[in-house]
């Protein structure tokens, strides 16, 4: 008896610790946040600051890939490449074209640049970059796997002096410099390539050099003092990354002071950060489509009238809330909205229509299928068009893989349905020719469409200099490829970014956070 | 233990060589040629049948070569013993709490059967059990974290990150081990000694430190070892919510990532740690058990 | 003629003793009241699993997405709430309990079957054949449980039959030696050198007479070891290795919902308690069915 009026008193109790926990979050919020930030404030204030004033962490989703910025193509990775190297030209927070390197340049014919370098920069071993580490690097960038596709315009590269380059590409290439952006064509020193050191202590000329790589854990940098560009040294003496893969445990973090900034914050966190005095919200409309794509090179998605169907059969409005909890803007056609020539197609939410159209491509029974996903956000999504396909008679699988696999297979063409984004650079080109353009099967081109209408738009669009024809071109271009339709757009997010009300300098751009090198308290 | 060790590796190898996909394909990515792939191949031994493919990976694990990994190209020795010593940090602590709770609840329980103190240690040792590590992790982390703010909330950062994932970790463990120690120690308490001992005017402390308890231990020692195994699997889980760079959360990227030569190696870390811990609790176990002892001389 | 008769006798007792024995054990656990406690919620779980379709209605709740009702609090309707995708919560965690008692059941089968096997073998027979059955099973303890089933997951593939298959293979081990370990303490008593005196067939001797005999902690482990199953499910769900979507699995709904973790915990609390307690129950009925099965405690 005993025992048993034990076990219950000890079952209430905990019961009623865990009821107690799940009382309304906004009560919550203010029964808490009085004494909690009394009890920050008083634990210690004067050694957090000092700390906080000397190192800014930063939360990243996931570990990096690689320090090689020419060895990976995933943001986490990017964000650290761009403290530790430059490149020829930078974007600004409007996505303009600006020089970092550069420093002038001409296009003496459509195929030819010149482009002149600025002198005395130094790598952070002291040795002084020349223009025949910028050959060597653009020549390399060429050969890795990864960001092979960035400079595929790209024919030549001649080194003219000591200080200048004149690039060739093989067609006239309205956007060209937005190529040269781009991580992938980051300059490294050819010496230190050379060496076989492997990237273990990466040597680069930005403005932050590397300390160290705990796998798993954190990356740090440290501000570097002969950095060329005096107008954009780093601010912060130390920045570390922390890798923080558990999306509550970010938010968490951020609260609670353990970082400073949180890239990539869970959208169902943005009320907790807004409401937060010691907190700010910072958003910013991407170039990021996120899209679910057909394999158009694997039955039955070899059949237009089965994409046709899908693109009928998704609630995309249900997707972006699950997936982003609304914070976002939902896509019509093959681009972000933001970006240049964009124009919507005639697609809406019509399972009645999806289903005839599946009737007439002879599956009126539906039929089964797989559905790709990495990531806990894509399984999300990918169970909401799971949920859709079901409506209209299908019966598809999840399938879920790690990123890097995942790509790789995709590139391979295994997949037969996926659930995947791309994050556009300011011109359109640079997301239409890795995904739609014929040659980029095997590589971006997930969704393997070859077709010759679209190859042929998408050359004219990116000859075009003049700046209305190349809107009309585009506007035809999209017209013409959701008829084809090899994917189904799905929505645009914003990009979320969290960091401590204390600081300036926190800048995005349509690609998220940037500019890290100003950030400041 | 070695011709344990050996099959470990095999059976290890064996099911991860029915992975379906093509290792070459992995490592290069799909930029790579045609040619470029299936010259790796031939390189890398991927045609060969899989017992010659055990036999090359076990000569070079001789040599303390594991290969390296698909998707970061970085020797699969170097991370793992970057992130091995991690993840014993983790599971030490754990266990030393553990023990450091159970075997004096349990002890006394056994010595207070039937009271409030034991009925309500039992049953507090059941319900941790029977929780799932990674619920009461997430749990931990918003009251000790986010509410109380005493403790961070993931990574590794000294000391301090290290109680919530060791304190989590420990709560199965810790439950196991004094549940045993309570049961070795009312069996050993009913012996015919401990009365002798009793009716020879000996006080009860010393009665139950020089004669229950040793003996006691000895079943409970067992069952430290056992439960040394369960931590090493549970370190995954827990290294995932807390964000803790051990070879647990390595080990699960891996396999996400298809990254064999790295599962391989964890697991094979893992067994090679989890036998030590055992063989070590069998030197133990005869230094203790006078039975043991005696016949040893 | 004698013998006949003796031996039918020495059948007459033995079945005498194993229908008293049950008994006996009946009573005596129902004696401890956390045993009692125990079944009961086993049956409460038990019941759910098998009368789900006339408690809720699995398209309906279970399956069907409403995502403008994402997320809603406990309520008359939705007396767990809802979870990210608009689904029931109550209605998940119903039939979640069909998957976890079911891959719990048929994981513990698999082990008991062939761990038993290997271990009425290895007992019986001694000798060389125990050894070598004995070194091939410490290959697999060497490797911690879980991190075996979710290598074997991990390479198969992650579905519901992989799961319980690798669930099952390392269960295999535990089985074999509490096996061996009551075939060898029963294998040298008098009945059973009486039985083989008859002529009877070793397969005969182990099943009819050897096994039954070595119930007592086969039955006590398996219930432990059913619970450790469903731990087990649960986190190679959580970690994706698991059933996957849209098969309501508790391990799975929590790893759905630990981004909401804050906000709508009733998300992650109820799933959770279920594991909790049907492990608990489980743990429960075991420890009782030990004690009442305890020779010593008679």
């Amino acid at each position: 008896m005993k025992k048993f009026l034990a076990l219950l008193l000890v079952l209430v109790l905990v019961l009623g610790t865990v009821a107690g926990c799940s009382s309304k979050p906004a009560a919550e919020a203010t029964d808490n946040d009085a004494p909690a930030s009394e009890g920050t404030d008083s634990q210690a204030p004067a050694e957090e600051e000092a700390i906080a004033k000397e190192e800014l962490k930063i939360a990243l989703s996931t570990d990096i890939t690689s320090l090689d910025p020419q060895g990976h193509n995933d943001v986490a990775s990017e964000r650290v490449s761009f403290l530790l190297y430059n490149r020829l030209f930078r974007l600004n927070t409007d996505f303009e074209v600006v020089p970092d390197l550069a420093e002038s340049w001409e296009q003496p014919s459509p195929t030819e640049w010149v482009i002149k370098i600025k002198e005395g920069v130094m790598f952070h071993d002291g040795t002084e970059m020349k223009a025949s580490d910028v050959k060597f690097s653009l020549d390399r960038s060429l050969t890795m796997p990864k960001v092979q596709h960035v400079l595929a315009e790209v024919e030549s590269i001649e080194v003219v002096d000591d200080y200048t380059v004149k690039i060739t590409t093989k067609t006239a290439f309205a956007p060209f410099l937005f190529t040269l952006v781009h991580a992938g064509a980051s300059i490294l020193p050819q010496a230190y390539v050379e060496s076989g050191d492997e990237f273990a202590n990466p040597i680069g000329s930005g403005p932050y050099t590397f300390v160290e790589w705990v796998s798993g854990d954190k990356i740090s940098v440290v501000k570097n003092e002969n950095y060329f560009d005096a107008d954009n040294m780093g601010q912060m003496p130390k920045i570390t990354f922390k890798v923080i893969p558990e999306g509550t445990s970010r938010t968490i973090a951020l609260e609670t002071g353990e970082v400073d900034v949180v890239d990539e914050l869970p959208s169902n966190d943005i009320a907790k950060v807004e409401e937060s005095p010691d907190l700010k919200m910072y958003t910013s409309a991407s170039t990021r489509l996120d899209y679910y794509g057909m394999n158009t090179a694997m039955a039955p998605f070899d059949n237009e009238l089965v994409r046709q169907a899908f693109n009928y059969a998704i609630d995309k409005e249900s997707v972006m809330i699950v997936a982003i909890d609304g914070a976002g803007v939902e896509t019509n056609s093959i681009l972000a909205p933001s970006m240049l020539g964009y124009k919507a197609s005639d697609y809406t939410y019509d399972p009645e229509k999806a289903k005839a159209l599946l009737a007439e491509a002879g599956y009126p029974d539906g039929f089964e299928m797989t559905i790709w996903a990495s990531g806990d956000q894509r399984k999300r999504m990918a169970e909401v068009i799971q949920a859709n396909l079901m409506d209209i008679g299908i019966t598809s699988t999840i399938e879920m893989l790690e990123w890097g696999t995942y790509i790789d297979a995709l590139m391979a063409g295994e997949g037969q349905t996926f659930v995947m984004g791309w994050t556009s650079n300011p011109d359109p080109d640079s997301t239409l020719t890795p995904l739609y353009y014929s040659e980029s099967v095997g590589g971006m081109n997930f969704t393997r469409i070859e077709d010759s209408k679209i190859d042929e738009l998408i050359l004219a669009g990116r000859s075009e200099m003049d700046l209305d024809k190349r809107i009309a071109i585009y506007n035809e271009l999209h017209a013409y490829t959701m008829e084809k339709a090899p994917l189904v757009p799905l929505f645009t997010k914003n990009n979320l970014v969290g960091a401590n009300a204390g600081l300036s300098g926190v800048e995005l751009s349509p690609q998220g956070l940037w500019n890290i090198e100003k950030i400041s308290y | 233990m070695i011709p344990v060790l050996i099959g470990v590796t095999f059976l290890v190898f064996f099911i991860i060589s029915l992975t379906p996909g093509d290792p070459a394909v992995m490592i290069l990515g799909n930029g790579a040629t045609e040619e470029a792939i299936s010259e790796l191949r031939e390189e890398m031994g991927f045609n060969e049948p899989v017992i010659i493919q055990y036999g090359n990976y076990m000569k070079d694990l001789l040599t303390g070569d594991m290969g390296t990994s698909y998707s970061t190209g970085k020797s699969v020795g170097s991370e793992i013993g970057q992130r091995f010593p991690n993840t014993f940090k983790l599971t030490l602590s754990a266990i030393v709490l553990s023990v450091m709770i159970s075997i004096p609840i349990g002890v006394v329980s056994a010595t207070r059967q039937y009271s409030l103190f034991d009925n309500i240690g039992m049953i507090i040792a059941l319900i941790g059990i029977s929780m799932p590590s990674f619920w009461v992790g997430l749990i931990l982390i918003i009251i000790f974290a986010l509410n109380l703010r005493w403790l961070p909330s993931g990574g590794m950062d000294g000391l301090k990150s290290l109680i919530l994932p060791a304190f989590t970790l420990a709560i199965a463990s810790t439950a196991s081990i004094t549940r045993t120690t309570r049961s070795s120690m009312l069996e050993v308490i009913r012996q015919d000694y401990i009365d002798t001992a009793k009716a020879k005017g000996v006080s009860r402390g010393v009665v139950i430190r020089k004669h229950a308890l040793k003996n006691a231990l000895i079943p409970a020692i067992t069952v430290i070892g056992l439960e040394f195994g369960v931590l090493l699997g549970g370190a995954v889980l827990t290294e995932t919510v807390f964000s803790w760079p051990g070879i647990g959360r390595l080990m699960v990227e891996s396999i996400q990532r298809k990254d064999t030569p790295m599962v391989l190696g964890c697991i094979i870390v893992f067994a090679v740690a989890f036998s030590l811990v055992n063989l070590l609790i069998d030197i133990l176990y005869s230094f203790i058990d006078p039975r043991i002892k005696a016949s040893y001389n | 003629m004698s013998t006949k008769v003796e031996i039918n006798s020495a059948d007459k007792l033995l079945k005498t003793k194993k229908r008293s024995q049950s008994a006996d054990v009946w009573k005596r656990l129902k004696r401890s009241k956390t045993a009692v406690l125990g079944i009961i919620l086993i049956a409460m779980f038990l019941g759910m699993a098998i009368f789900a379709p006339l408690i809720v209605d699995y398209e309906e709740d279970a399956l069907k997405q409403n995502v403008r009702e994402r997320l809603q609090e406990p309520s008359v309707e939705h007396i767990f709430g809802t979870d990210e995708f608009g689904r029931d919560i109550f209605a998940r965690v119903v039939y979640g309990t069909r998957i976890s008692l079911f891959v719990g059941l048929i994981s513990v089968s698999i082990a008991l079957s062939i761990g038993g096997f290997l271990g009425a073998i290895a007992g019986y027979y001694g000798g060389k054949i125990d050894n070598v059955i004995m070194r091939l099973l410490d290959v697999i303890l060497a490797i911690p449980t879980i991190l075996l089933a979710i290598t074997i997951v991990a390479a198969l593939g992650a579905s519901m039959l992989n799961l319980m298959v690798a669930v099952g293979i390392s269960n295999i081990p535990g089985f074999a030696r509490i096996v061996r370990a009551s075939v060898m303490s029963v294998k040298d008593q008098e009945f059973i050198e009486a039985a083989k005196a008859i002529g009877a067939k070793d397969h005969t001797i182990i099943i009819k007479h050897v096994l039954p005999n070595a119930m007592a902690p086969i039955i006590v482990y398996a219930t432990l070891k059913v619970a450790t199953a469903i731990m087990a499910t649960a986190s190679l769900s959580f970690i994706g290795l698991g059933v996957q979507p849209p098969t309501p699995e508790w391990g799975s709904m929590l790893a759905g919902g630990r981004t909401y973790i804050r906000d709508q915990m009733y998300i992650v609390l109820y799933p959770g308690l279920a594991i909790v307690l049907t492990v608990l129950s489980l743990n429960l009925v075991g420890d009782g069915l030990r004690d009442a099965l305890d020779p010593k405690l008679k």
